[in-house]
Protein backbone atom coordinates (compact mmCIF):
# COMPACT_ATOMS: atom_id res chain seq x y z
CA UNK A 1 0.00 0.00 0.00
CA UNK A 2 1.54 3.00 -1.07
CA UNK A 3 0.11 5.44 1.21
CA UNK A 4 1.49 3.16 4.20
CA UNK A 5 4.85 3.19 2.84
CA UNK A 6 4.84 6.75 2.23
CA UNK A 7 3.31 7.59 5.88
CA UNK A 8 6.09 5.59 7.21
CA UNK A 9 9.16 6.60 5.73
CA UNK A 10 8.89 10.34 5.58
CA UNK A 11 7.22 10.29 9.33
CA UNK A 12 10.58 8.34 10.28
CA UNK A 13 12.32 10.67 8.41
CA UNK A 14 10.59 13.54 10.13
CA UNK A 15 11.29 12.28 13.61
CA UNK A 16 15.07 11.88 13.11
CA UNK A 17 16.32 14.45 10.93
CA UNK A 18 18.01 16.71 13.57
CA UNK A 19 20.39 19.27 12.07
CA UNK A 20 19.34 20.67 9.22
CA UNK A 21 18.93 19.99 5.58
CA UNK A 22 22.53 19.05 5.25
CA UNK A 23 22.73 16.51 7.94
CA UNK A 24 19.28 14.66 6.99
CA UNK A 25 20.38 14.35 3.26
CA UNK A 26 22.46 11.03 3.95
CA UNK A 27 19.50 10.12 6.05
CA UNK A 28 16.73 10.42 3.45
CA UNK A 29 18.85 9.14 1.02
CA UNK A 30 19.05 6.22 2.45
CA UNK A 31 15.44 5.56 3.09
CA UNK A 32 14.17 7.63 -0.14
CA UNK A 33 17.07 5.98 -2.56
CA UNK A 34 18.88 2.57 -1.07
CA UNK A 35 15.71 1.39 0.29
CA UNK A 36 12.43 2.13 -1.08
CA UNK A 37 13.95 2.96 -5.04
CA UNK A 38 11.66 5.74 -5.50
CA UNK A 39 14.78 8.15 -6.91
CA UNK A 40 18.12 6.96 -8.17
CA UNK A 41 21.20 8.74 -7.55
CA UNK A 42 21.28 11.16 -9.89
CA UNK A 43 17.62 12.34 -9.39
CA UNK A 44 18.61 12.79 -5.56
CA UNK A 45 21.55 15.08 -6.66
CA UNK A 46 18.78 16.50 -8.80
CA UNK A 47 16.03 17.31 -6.64
CA UNK A 48 19.15 18.89 -3.87
CA UNK A 49 20.33 21.25 -6.84
CA UNK A 50 16.85 22.41 -7.39
CA UNK A 51 16.03 22.20 -3.54
CA UNK A 52 18.54 24.98 -3.39
CA UNK A 53 17.13 27.10 -5.80
CA UNK A 54 13.49 27.00 -4.56
CA UNK A 55 12.45 28.13 -1.95
CA UNK A 56 11.60 25.46 1.35
CA UNK A 57 13.30 23.17 3.20
CA UNK A 58 15.11 19.71 1.55
CA UNK A 59 13.13 17.59 3.35
CA UNK A 60 9.64 18.99 2.27
CA UNK A 61 10.87 19.52 -1.52
CA UNK A 62 11.80 16.08 -1.28
CA UNK A 63 8.87 14.60 0.18
CA UNK A 64 6.35 16.73 -1.95
CA UNK A 65 8.64 15.31 -5.14
CA UNK A 66 8.58 11.73 -4.28
CA UNK A 67 4.98 12.02 -2.98
CA UNK A 68 3.91 13.43 -5.95
CA UNK A 69 5.33 11.19 -8.40
CA UNK A 70 4.62 8.04 -6.64
CA UNK A 71 0.93 8.93 -5.80
CA UNK A 72 -0.33 12.40 -7.50
CA UNK A 73 -1.55 14.60 -5.43
CA UNK A 74 -2.97 12.72 -2.29
CA UNK A 75 0.75 11.18 -2.20
CA UNK A 76 2.19 14.68 -2.34
CA UNK A 77 -0.32 15.43 0.80
CA UNK A 78 0.55 12.32 2.21
CA UNK A 79 4.54 12.43 2.19
CA UNK A 80 4.75 16.12 2.91
CA UNK A 81 2.78 15.90 6.34
CA UNK A 82 3.42 12.76 7.50
CA UNK A 83 7.14 14.54 7.22
CA UNK A 84 6.01 17.43 9.65
CA UNK A 85 3.72 15.45 11.77
CA UNK A 86 6.59 14.31 13.95
CA UNK A 87 8.23 17.58 13.99
CA UNK A 88 4.60 19.33 15.52
CA UNK A 89 4.06 16.75 17.78
CA UNK A 90 7.36 17.06 19.42
CA UNK A 91 7.45 20.72 19.51
CA UNK A 92 4.08 21.46 21.02
CA UNK A 93 5.52 19.08 23.85
CA UNK A 94 8.67 20.88 24.51
CA UNK A 95 7.29 24.37 23.75
CA UNK A 96 4.34 23.17 27.10
CA UNK A 97 7.54 21.27 28.82
CA UNK A 98 9.54 24.67 28.29
CA UNK A 99 6.54 27.13 29.77
CA UNK A 100 5.89 24.59 33.18
CA UNK A 101 10.35 24.55 33.77
CA UNK A 102 12.38 26.57 31.60
CA UNK A 103 15.32 24.12 31.22
CA UNK A 104 15.98 21.79 28.41
CA UNK A 105 19.17 20.71 30.14
CA UNK A 106 18.60 16.54 29.63
CA UNK A 107 17.42 17.74 25.36
CA UNK A 108 20.69 19.70 25.47
CA UNK A 109 22.92 16.79 26.31
CA UNK A 110 20.92 14.28 23.50
CA UNK A 111 21.67 16.89 21.43
CA UNK A 112 25.36 17.41 22.28
CA UNK A 113 26.22 13.72 21.76
CA UNK A 114 23.79 14.02 18.59
CA UNK A 115 26.29 17.20 17.04
CA UNK A 116 29.07 14.54 16.31
CA UNK A 117 26.58 12.20 14.50
CA UNK A 118 25.17 15.20 12.94
CA UNK A 119 28.41 16.48 10.97
CA UNK A 120 29.18 12.78 10.45
CA UNK A 121 26.09 12.37 8.32
CA UNK A 122 27.20 15.21 6.31
CA UNK A 123 30.26 14.54 5.76
CA UNK A 124 29.45 11.21 4.38
CA UNK A 125 26.52 13.40 2.22
CA UNK A 126 29.61 15.16 0.82
CA UNK A 127 31.42 12.21 0.27
CA UNK A 128 28.49 10.33 -1.44
CA UNK A 129 27.99 13.10 -3.25
CA UNK A 130 30.86 13.90 -4.62
CA UNK A 131 31.40 10.54 -5.84
CA UNK A 132 28.18 10.87 -8.00
CA UNK A 133 29.38 14.13 -9.13
CA UNK A 134 33.22 12.87 -10.06
CA UNK A 135 32.69 8.79 -10.88
CA UNK A 136 29.24 8.03 -11.44
CA UNK A 137 29.15 6.45 -7.77
CA UNK A 138 31.28 5.74 -5.25
CA UNK A 139 31.32 1.74 -6.67
CA UNK A 140 32.78 3.06 -9.67
CA UNK A 141 35.62 4.67 -8.77
CA UNK A 142 38.66 4.30 -11.24
CA UNK A 143 41.51 6.88 -12.80
CA UNK A 144 39.94 6.49 -16.11
CA UNK A 145 36.57 6.92 -14.81
CA UNK A 146 37.05 10.72 -13.44
CA UNK A 147 34.93 13.44 -14.66
CA UNK A 148 38.03 15.86 -14.44
CA UNK A 149 35.35 18.76 -15.47
CA UNK A 150 33.78 17.78 -12.47
CA UNK A 151 36.30 17.22 -10.81
CA UNK A 152 38.06 20.65 -11.16
CA UNK A 153 34.82 22.39 -10.64
CA UNK A 154 34.07 21.54 -7.82
CA UNK A 155 37.56 21.79 -6.44
CA UNK A 156 38.05 25.73 -7.61
CA UNK A 157 33.82 26.22 -6.08
CA UNK A 158 35.03 24.52 -3.05
CA UNK A 159 37.93 27.44 -2.70
CA UNK A 160 36.11 29.69 -3.58
CA UNK A 161 33.09 28.88 -0.87
CA UNK A 162 35.86 28.55 1.40
CA UNK A 163 38.27 31.79 1.05
CA UNK A 164 36.05 33.80 -0.96
CA UNK A 165 32.64 33.15 1.19
CA UNK A 166 31.16 32.71 -2.09
CA UNK A 167 26.99 31.62 -1.14
CA UNK A 168 25.61 28.08 -2.16
CA UNK A 169 23.19 29.29 -4.34
CA UNK A 170 25.56 31.24 -6.25
CA UNK A 171 28.29 28.31 -6.57
CA UNK A 172 25.62 25.78 -7.01
CA UNK A 173 24.12 28.19 -10.35
CA UNK A 174 27.80 28.87 -11.77
CA UNK A 175 28.65 25.32 -11.83
CA UNK A 176 25.84 24.70 -13.63
CA UNK A 177 26.35 27.34 -16.40
CA UNK A 178 30.38 26.98 -16.53
CA UNK A 179 29.64 22.88 -16.23
CA UNK A 180 27.08 23.08 -18.65
CA UNK A 181 28.73 24.85 -21.00
CA UNK A 182 31.66 22.56 -20.73
CA UNK A 183 29.42 19.20 -21.22
CA UNK A 184 28.06 20.82 -24.24
CA UNK A 185 31.43 22.13 -25.98
CA UNK A 186 33.19 18.67 -24.84
CA UNK A 187 30.42 16.55 -25.88
CA UNK A 188 30.69 14.87 -22.73
CA UNK A 189 26.59 14.06 -21.95
CA UNK B 1 -22.81 38.84 21.09
CA UNK B 2 -18.72 39.35 22.56
CA UNK B 3 -17.93 35.44 21.51
CA UNK B 4 -19.09 36.42 17.87
CA UNK B 5 -16.99 39.48 18.09
CA UNK B 6 -13.96 37.47 19.47
CA UNK B 7 -14.70 35.08 16.79
CA UNK B 8 -14.06 37.06 13.88
CA UNK B 9 -11.09 38.64 15.37
CA UNK B 10 -10.13 34.94 16.03
CA UNK B 11 -10.51 34.38 12.34
CA UNK B 12 -9.14 37.60 10.93
CA UNK B 13 -5.95 36.15 13.52
CA UNK B 14 -5.64 32.76 11.54
CA UNK B 15 -5.80 34.22 8.21
CA UNK B 16 -3.06 36.40 8.72
CA UNK B 17 -0.87 33.84 10.47
CA UNK B 18 -1.38 31.74 7.47
CA UNK B 19 -0.99 34.48 5.33
CA UNK B 20 2.38 35.61 6.75
CA UNK B 21 3.66 32.26 6.92
CA UNK B 22 2.57 31.32 3.23
CA UNK B 23 4.64 34.71 2.10
CA UNK B 24 7.66 34.32 3.60
CA UNK B 25 8.08 30.62 2.92
CA UNK B 26 7.07 31.46 -0.94
CA UNK B 27 9.97 33.79 -0.77
CA UNK B 28 12.77 32.76 1.34
CA UNK B 29 15.37 30.95 -0.75
CA UNK B 30 18.36 29.25 1.69
CA UNK B 31 16.19 28.53 4.52
CA UNK B 32 16.38 28.38 8.24
CA UNK B 33 18.00 31.47 9.66
CA UNK B 34 16.33 33.88 7.10
CA UNK B 35 12.96 32.66 7.14
CA UNK B 36 13.31 32.99 11.13
CA UNK B 37 14.36 37.10 11.02
CA UNK B 38 11.66 37.86 8.80
CA UNK B 39 8.88 35.95 11.22
CA UNK B 40 10.84 37.60 14.21
CA UNK B 41 10.34 41.06 11.78
CA UNK B 42 6.60 40.66 11.46
CA UNK B 43 5.02 39.17 14.26
CA UNK B 44 7.34 41.17 16.91
CA UNK B 45 8.38 44.04 15.35
CA UNK B 46 5.21 44.50 13.28
CA UNK B 47 2.02 43.09 15.18
CA UNK B 48 3.12 42.77 18.69
CA UNK B 49 1.81 39.50 19.25
CA UNK B 50 4.96 37.45 20.46
CA UNK B 51 7.60 39.17 22.40
CA UNK B 52 11.51 39.63 21.03
CA UNK B 53 12.58 37.16 23.92
CA UNK B 54 10.06 34.64 23.42
CA UNK B 55 10.68 34.19 19.50
CA UNK B 56 14.99 34.06 20.85
CA UNK B 57 13.51 30.74 23.26
CA UNK B 58 11.62 29.55 20.37
CA UNK B 59 13.78 29.32 18.15
CA UNK B 60 15.83 27.45 20.57
CA UNK B 61 13.87 25.05 20.82
CA UNK B 62 13.35 24.42 17.63
CA UNK B 63 16.86 23.95 16.90
CA UNK B 64 16.57 20.87 19.40
CA UNK B 65 13.85 19.06 18.21
CA UNK B 66 14.02 17.10 14.54
CA UNK B 67 12.72 17.96 11.25
CA UNK B 68 12.95 21.85 10.00
CA UNK B 69 13.76 24.31 12.00
CA UNK B 70 11.74 27.46 10.53
CA UNK B 71 8.51 24.69 9.96
CA UNK B 72 9.19 24.27 14.16
CA UNK B 73 9.40 27.89 14.53
CA UNK B 74 6.40 29.02 12.74
CA UNK B 75 4.45 26.46 14.44
CA UNK B 76 5.53 27.40 17.84
CA UNK B 77 4.53 31.20 16.93
CA UNK B 78 0.78 29.84 15.71
CA UNK B 79 0.57 27.84 18.98
CA UNK B 80 1.36 30.89 20.80
CA UNK B 81 -0.88 33.53 18.93
CA UNK B 82 -3.85 30.88 18.62
CA UNK B 83 -3.38 27.60 20.09
CA UNK B 84 -3.49 24.39 18.36
CA UNK B 85 -5.70 25.69 15.79
CA UNK B 86 -3.14 28.31 15.40
CA UNK B 87 -0.22 26.13 14.73
CA UNK B 88 -1.70 23.89 12.01
CA UNK B 89 -2.47 27.11 9.80
CA UNK B 90 1.04 28.33 10.20
CA UNK B 91 2.53 25.05 9.71
CA UNK B 92 0.19 24.50 6.55
CA UNK B 93 0.96 27.61 5.67
CA UNK B 94 4.53 27.13 5.52
CA UNK B 95 4.87 24.03 4.21
CA UNK B 96 2.16 24.81 1.10
CA UNK B 97 4.59 26.79 -1.26
CA UNK B 98 7.64 24.53 -1.41
CA UNK B 99 5.20 21.38 -1.43
CA UNK B 100 3.16 23.01 -4.78
CA UNK B 101 6.33 23.83 -6.54
CA UNK B 102 7.89 20.69 -5.99
CA UNK B 103 4.89 18.69 -7.27
CA UNK B 104 4.69 20.84 -10.42
CA UNK B 105 8.54 20.08 -10.90
CA UNK B 106 7.48 16.13 -10.00
CA UNK B 107 5.18 16.32 -12.79
CA UNK B 108 7.61 17.93 -15.52
CA UNK B 109 10.84 16.32 -14.37
CA UNK B 110 11.00 13.74 -17.18
CA UNK B 111 10.30 16.48 -19.99
CA UNK B 112 12.43 19.13 -18.07
CA UNK B 113 15.13 16.31 -17.88
CA UNK B 114 15.22 15.59 -21.18
CA UNK B 115 15.52 18.73 -22.13
CA UNK B 116 19.30 19.17 -23.44
CA UNK B 117 20.00 22.11 -21.92
CA UNK B 118 18.23 21.59 -18.44
CA UNK B 119 20.26 18.18 -18.60
CA UNK B 120 23.75 19.21 -19.34
CA UNK B 121 23.12 22.42 -16.23
CA UNK B 122 21.83 19.85 -14.20
CA UNK B 123 25.16 17.83 -14.61
CA UNK B 124 26.97 20.46 -14.65
CA UNK B 125 25.16 21.65 -11.24
CA UNK B 126 26.64 18.20 -9.30
CA UNK B 127 29.99 19.32 -9.41
CA UNK B 128 28.53 22.65 -7.09
CA UNK B 129 26.49 20.49 -5.10
CA UNK B 130 29.55 18.82 -4.42
CA UNK B 131 31.22 21.67 -3.60
CA UNK B 132 28.91 22.76 -0.93
CA UNK B 133 28.75 19.85 0.95
CA UNK B 134 32.27 19.42 1.33
CA UNK B 135 32.48 23.54 2.28
CA UNK B 136 29.36 22.42 4.99
CA UNK B 137 31.42 19.35 6.01
CA UNK B 138 34.69 21.22 6.49
CA UNK B 139 32.86 24.73 8.44
CA UNK B 140 30.87 21.85 10.50
CA UNK B 141 33.93 19.59 11.67
CA UNK B 142 35.58 22.90 12.94
CA UNK B 143 32.77 23.64 15.01
CA UNK B 144 32.26 20.54 16.56
CA UNK B 145 35.90 19.84 16.74
CA UNK B 146 37.12 23.27 18.32
CA UNK B 147 38.02 22.77 22.00
CA UNK B 148 36.43 19.21 21.69
CA UNK B 149 37.70 15.83 23.93
CA UNK B 150 38.68 12.54 22.61
CA UNK B 151 35.30 11.49 22.75
CA UNK B 152 33.50 13.80 20.16
CA UNK B 153 36.52 12.53 17.81
CA UNK B 154 36.18 9.24 18.70
CA UNK B 155 32.21 9.32 17.99
CA UNK B 156 32.81 11.27 15.02
CA UNK B 157 34.99 9.23 13.60
CA UNK B 158 33.14 6.28 13.83
CA UNK B 159 30.15 7.31 13.01
CA UNK B 160 31.80 8.74 9.62
CA UNK B 161 33.46 5.03 9.22
CA UNK B 162 30.11 3.00 10.61
CA UNK B 163 27.83 5.01 8.04
CA UNK B 164 30.69 4.97 4.74
CA UNK B 165 32.21 1.72 5.56
CA UNK B 166 29.80 -0.50 7.24
CA UNK B 167 27.05 0.45 5.76
CA UNK B 168 25.13 1.09 9.32
CA UNK B 169 21.71 2.34 9.38
CA UNK B 170 21.66 5.78 10.01
CA UNK B 171 18.85 6.58 12.46
CA UNK B 172 20.72 3.40 14.58
CA UNK B 173 24.01 5.89 14.38
CA UNK B 174 22.15 8.56 15.83
CA UNK B 175 20.48 6.88 18.22
CA UNK B 176 23.31 5.20 19.79
CA UNK B 177 24.92 9.06 19.75
CA UNK B 178 22.09 10.44 20.89
CA UNK B 179 21.87 7.82 24.13
CA UNK B 180 25.78 8.02 24.81
CA UNK B 181 25.90 12.07 24.77
CA UNK B 182 22.60 12.13 27.19
CA UNK B 183 24.49 9.32 29.24
CA UNK B 184 27.75 11.40 29.29
CA UNK B 185 25.75 14.67 30.38
CA UNK B 186 23.94 12.78 32.91
CA UNK B 187 27.84 11.44 34.82
CA UNK B 188 29.19 15.11 34.07
CA UNK B 189 25.90 16.10 36.30
CA UNK B 190 26.23 14.11 38.61
CA UNK B 191 29.92 14.41 39.08
CA UNK B 192 29.39 18.15 39.11
CA UNK B 193 26.45 17.71 42.12
CA UNK B 194 28.80 15.40 44.02
CA UNK B 195 31.45 17.78 43.87
CA UNK B 196 29.45 20.69 45.10
CA UNK B 197 28.10 18.34 47.77
CA UNK B 198 31.71 17.83 48.89
CA UNK B 199 32.71 21.32 48.54
CA UNK B 200 29.65 22.27 51.10
CA UNK B 201 30.45 19.67 53.58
Amino acid sequence: MIFYQLFKTFFLLGLFSFGGGYASMELIRSRVVAEQHWLTDWEYTDIISIAEMTPGPLGINIASFVGTRTAGIPGTLTATFSYILPAMVIVLILSWFYDKYRSLEGVQGVLKGLRPAVVAMIIAAAVRLAGTAWWNGLSEISLAGTNWTALLLSLVLFLLLQKKKLGPIKAILSSGIIGGLLYWILGAV
Amino acid sequence: METSVKLVKNTNRLWTLFKTCFVISACTFGGGMVIISLLQKKFVEELGWVDQNEVMDLTAIAQSCPGVMSVNTSIMIGYRVCGPLGAIFTAVGTVLPPMIILSVISVFYTQFRSNPVVSVVLQGMQAGVAAVMMNVSVTMTENVISGASLFTWIMLIAAVAAVLLFDADIILVLFVCGTIGGIHTWIAMKQKQAGKDGASK
